[in-house]
């Protein structure tokens, strides 16, 4: 029997052969992502159902030294879950049981399959109280995917999500089952600490130190009310103090800037939206009455912060919404492509990055479009410079390729980095590594994967 | 050349010591664990400093102890296996502060209260997260042991506010982790792979920091704080869930203590912050009216009580605990086991406390702090001891042993756990797991130099 034939037939034994495949249509949708990374060849996609079925085939894998890449919702849209050397894919989605939710300590355990959607549902419906940091995504994408690519959303006040993580599951890339966190010596999964951290052997690498199988994750206080205030400034130079100055009154739940230059009134503005919650109209009116000062105390009269009295409706509910309909400007271009560079950066960063984007979208004959996030109580932001491509012009993809390119250098430039980096971002930030802190990384994944078999080609290899 | 002559070379003869008179300082701290010998102390200025000294030490194969402020009361910068105590304190410089961006970069031996002075003087709209703690204990030091601060509630406990670090690793090699690695800004622990948590709870065996990028936070211009008693233990998971939905304090004090006799029940204390008196009278507010749901059972403390609690809670840091109990015991020692709980455990962790201190003919001294906005409780069971009086302390360590053990009978986990403590929890822990923290540390350190005997089993 081929090799190729006896790792199919062993996948087969592992989780019997609705949940296997080879077959060209089933690999084609796993070998491309709605970015524009060229598609990659796939060689197996499996959906396993449990951890003890994740773990034979770690297993197998390790025996045939077949690459294997773990796949959350597959929505990264940097191809980090396309197969860089094919070989097996890991698809985690059958793997979607809400296993547990503490009330008291504010947790929830689920594993590694669970959509957003489906926690956003299940906790509406049950825990009508509790909510979790809800990133702006499609609903299908996982609640732990998005921790491990160190996501972000409408809770970051409180950090990004991997912050949030109480305790894990993991299957080595050796095939071990592998509690980490207080679940490692306790019932409960209640807390990261205080053992040492092994978490963040997980966190980040995407996928190439292991395999999440569950995760405890922090919920907080759900509030009765919810709304946004709108910020316009017309001279980017004044967003690092405006936020500064939100930051400072400890009124947000979240602040969000944005500029666009489709549709062409809202060309040169841009817009800083922080929201708010409470459980009382008095605490929202307080809430709004302190945000409303904020203007009078950033800018001067030639450069103005102005406080939209009145936001339309149909904006506020798309902000409101859960999630976020943030990507209605995605598509005006036509043909289904969107792409975006996120940069973490120092806030002060942020007007510069702002110029220069504007020139990079139009040097590659591309419009400039922007949403940004700060991110943990004002400690950083998230700049997305957003692309839009038509999918069927490979013309048009190559723009969007060669902006994102482009960016990624500009990003780096000014000491920021990268968020979910693609392969060609990656290699960008390794340059500029400090060495040690590289073959500290080697080391690391040298050590958890000694075959190299998780989702080999990321991550300096 | 013998090791001491070695150090001599690197430091000079000034920063290095093998005298009894000053290794005596370095051989305990002041809980209840034994004395164990320190056969050199070192004090380094510098990373080149620490990264020859490991160097040496690896040559020799001589143990290496790396010291912040030496205040966790369980020893862990006490060596277990004699050799090199590497005393942090000259690198105590503040080398940036980022106002925007809203962090310091600082070097390992800076204090607590250096940070906190170096704000108030130079950036008075920012703080951090400052620790239950005396003000010599270092930032790094707190931020290895998983500590917490005065906003853990509203913020996080302290390891989660680093950005960056710079650490010596055991082989001697100096690296950078988080966006220091790559950038001149040390801004994010995201969004690279995330090394910093092999540093973070290993109590020196993996490595020794020697800078860290600390996340600083909005400086209100009010705070005070609430008093609320009650004696219905079994209200408390409901109680502290209803109060952190209001999502309205900064930290969260729980005290319950046998003297003073007022303190004997359970005793909420909210710490409020505000940067305007409408915002602050608006939080008070909300806060009292919570009681209307657990009238009678739950009361707001006025008076003279109430004033006590905001002189002992209020000050960053706060009077400890255990001097408002002092008076039950002279001698000046004081240790307590701090055990990681979830909230609902709480009421069985208060009744076996009492239990255990009663049995030990001890007062019960219960000070509590809820951690990252009610996701789980730090526990402290204190205990005063007379440390010239054996019979006393040996009591006392009996005490501690068998509150870690119920700690961790109940699903909880040990904070900054002495040697024996450590081997306790990694008695109960998946083998796996086990294995893997062992893979971890024999990779950075294949010599085990690092405060060898720590997260052993």
């Amino acid at each position: 029997m081929g090799r190729e034939k006896l790792i199919y037939n062993s996948l087969v034994d592992i989780i019997g052969d609705d949940f296997v495949s080879n077959e060209p249509e089933d690999l084609y949708i796993y070998s491309c992502d709605g970015g524009t990374t060229k598609p990659r060849g796939v060689d197996y996609v499996v959906l396993p159902k449990t951890v003890e079925e994740v773990q034979k085939i770690v297993i197998l894998a390790n025996k045939e030294k077949v690459p294997i890449t773990p796949m959350g919702g597959g929505l990264t849209l940097n191809g980090l879950v396309i197969p860089v050397h094919g070989g097996i894919v890991i698809d985690m989605k059958r793997m979607d049981r809400i296993i547990e939710v503490n009330e008291s300590s504010r947790y929830v355990v689920i594993e590694a399959g669970v959509s957003q959607g489906a926690l956003l549902s299940y906790l509406k419906k049950n825990y009508p109280d509790l909510q979790h940091s809800l990133p702006e995504a499609p609903s299908i994408a996982t609640v732990v995917g998005n921790i491990l690519i160190r996501g972000h959303g409408s809770l970051s006040e409180c950090g990004d999500h991997s912050n949030m993580l109480n305790s894990i599951e993991v299957v080595l890339p050796t095939g071990e089952i592998c509690p980490v966190g207080s679940c490692s010596a306790s019932p409960h999964w209640f807390s990261k600490g205080p053992l040492p951290d092994l978490t963040g052997l997980f966190i980040g690498w995407f996928g190439t130190t292991g395999i999440v199988t569950k995760a405890s994750l922090r919920l907080y206080p759900r509030p009765e009310k919810r709304d946004m205030e709108l910020f316009v400034t017309q001279n980017p130079d004044l967003i690092p103090d405006l936020v500064y100055k939100i930051v400072q009154t400890r009124m947000a739940d979240n602040i969000g800037m944005m500029e666009q230059e489709k549709p062409e009134y809202m060309k040169g503005y841009q817009f800083t939206g922080v929201i708010i919650s409470g459980d009382s109209e008095e605490e929202m009116d307080y809430k709004r009455k302190v945000l409303g000062k904020v203007p009078q105390m950033c800018g001067d009269s030639e450069n103005k912060v102005t406080l939209l009295a009145e936001i339309p409706p149909s904006s506020k509910e798309r902000f409101l919404e859960e999630p976020p309909f943030a990507a209605v400007a995605a598509d005006f271009r036509k043909g289904g492509g969107f792409q975006y560079c996120g940069i973490m950066m120092p806030i002060e960063k942020v007007p510069e990055a702002w110029r220069r984007g504007i020139e990079i979208a139009h040097n590659n004959g591309m419009l400039f479009q922007c949403a940004n996030q700060v991110m943990s109580a004002g400690h950083e932001v998230m700049f997305g410079f957003n692309y839009s491509f038509n999918r069927a012009d490979e013309k048009d993809a190559e723009r969007a390729r060669k902006a994102m390119e482009d960016t990624n250098k500009l990003g780096l430039e000014l000491g920021g980095i990268p968020w979910k980096a693609d392969l060609q971002a990656q290699k960008q930030i390794i340059e500029k590594m400090d060495p040690n802190t590289l073959e500290l990384m080697k080391k690391v994944k040298k050590l958890l994967d000694p075959n190299g078999i998780m989702n080999p080609g990321n991550w300096g290899d | 050349m013998d090791i001491y002559s070695s150090l001599v070379d690197i430091v000079g003869e000034d920063f290095v010591s093998n005298q009894e008179e000053e290794l005596y300082i370095y051989s305990r701290d002041s809980g209840a664990q034994q004395p164990r010998k320190a056969d050199y102390v070192v004090v380094p200025k510098t990373v080149e400093d620490v990264q020859q000294i490991v160097k040496l030490a690896n040559k020799e194969k001589v143990p290496i102890t790396p010291m912040g402020g030496g205040l966790t009361l369980s020893g862990l910068a006490v060596p277990i296996n004699g050799g090199i105590v590497l005393d942090m304190k000259r690198m105590d410089r503040i080398i940036e502060v980022n106002e925007k961006s809203r962090y310091a970069v600082l070097e390992a031996g800076v204090t607590q209260g250096a940070l906190h002075s170096h704000l108030e003087k130079n950036y008075s709209h920012l703080e951090h997260s400052m620790p239950d703690a005396p003000p010599m204990a270092t930032i790094v030091g707190n931020v290895v042991i998983q500590g917490h601060g005065h906003l853990s509630v509203s913020c996080g406990i302290n390891s989660q506010m680093v950005n960056g670090m710079e650490v010596v690793l055991p082989t001697g090699e100096v690296c950078k982790l988080g966006s220091c690695a790559v950038s001149p800004y040390w801004f994010s622990r995201d969004p690279l792979p995330d090394i910093m948590g092999l540093f973070i709870g290993w109590f020196g065996t993996t490595g020794i920091i020697t800078k860290v990028s600390l996340q600083l936070f909005p400086k209100p211009k009010f705070r005070d704080l609430l008093t609320f008693a009650s004696d219905d233990l079994d209200l408390l998971p409901d109680f502290i869930f209803d109060i952190t939905q209001l999502n309205l304090m900064d930290n969260l004090f729980i005290i319950s203590q046998e003297w003073p006799p007022w303190a004997q029940g359970i005793l909420y204390v909210p710490i409020i912050s505000a940067q305007d008196e409408e915002e602050f009278e608006l939080k008070i507010k909300l806060h009292k009216k919570l009681l209307r749901k657990y009238e009678g059972k739950i009361t707001l403390v006025e008076g003279k009580h109430a004033e006590k609690m905001r002189a002992a809670r209020l000050p960053v840091p706060p009077v400890t605990l255990g001097v408002m109990a002092a008076d039950a015991k002279q001698g000046g020692g004081f240790e307590y086991t701090g055990g990681i709980v979830p909230i609902e455990k709480v009421p069985e962790v208060s009744s076996r406390s009492v239990e255990i201190a009663h049995k030990y003919g001890q007062p019960y001294l219960l000070g509590y702090q809820l951690l990252t906005g009610g996701h789980s409780m730090m526990c402290g069971l204190a205990y005063c001891l007379n440390r010239a009086d054996g019979e006393d302390v040996e009591k006392v360590r009996k005490a501690l042993d068998e509150t870690s053990k119920m700690i961790l009978d109940v699903g909880g986990v040990l904070w900054k756990a002495e040697a024996p403590a450590q081997s306790l929890m990694m008695q109960r822990m998946d083998p796996n797991t086990v294995k893997l923290m062992k893979r971890v540390m024999k990779a950075l350190d294949p010599n085990a130099i690092m405060n060898p005997g720590n997260w052993s089993d």
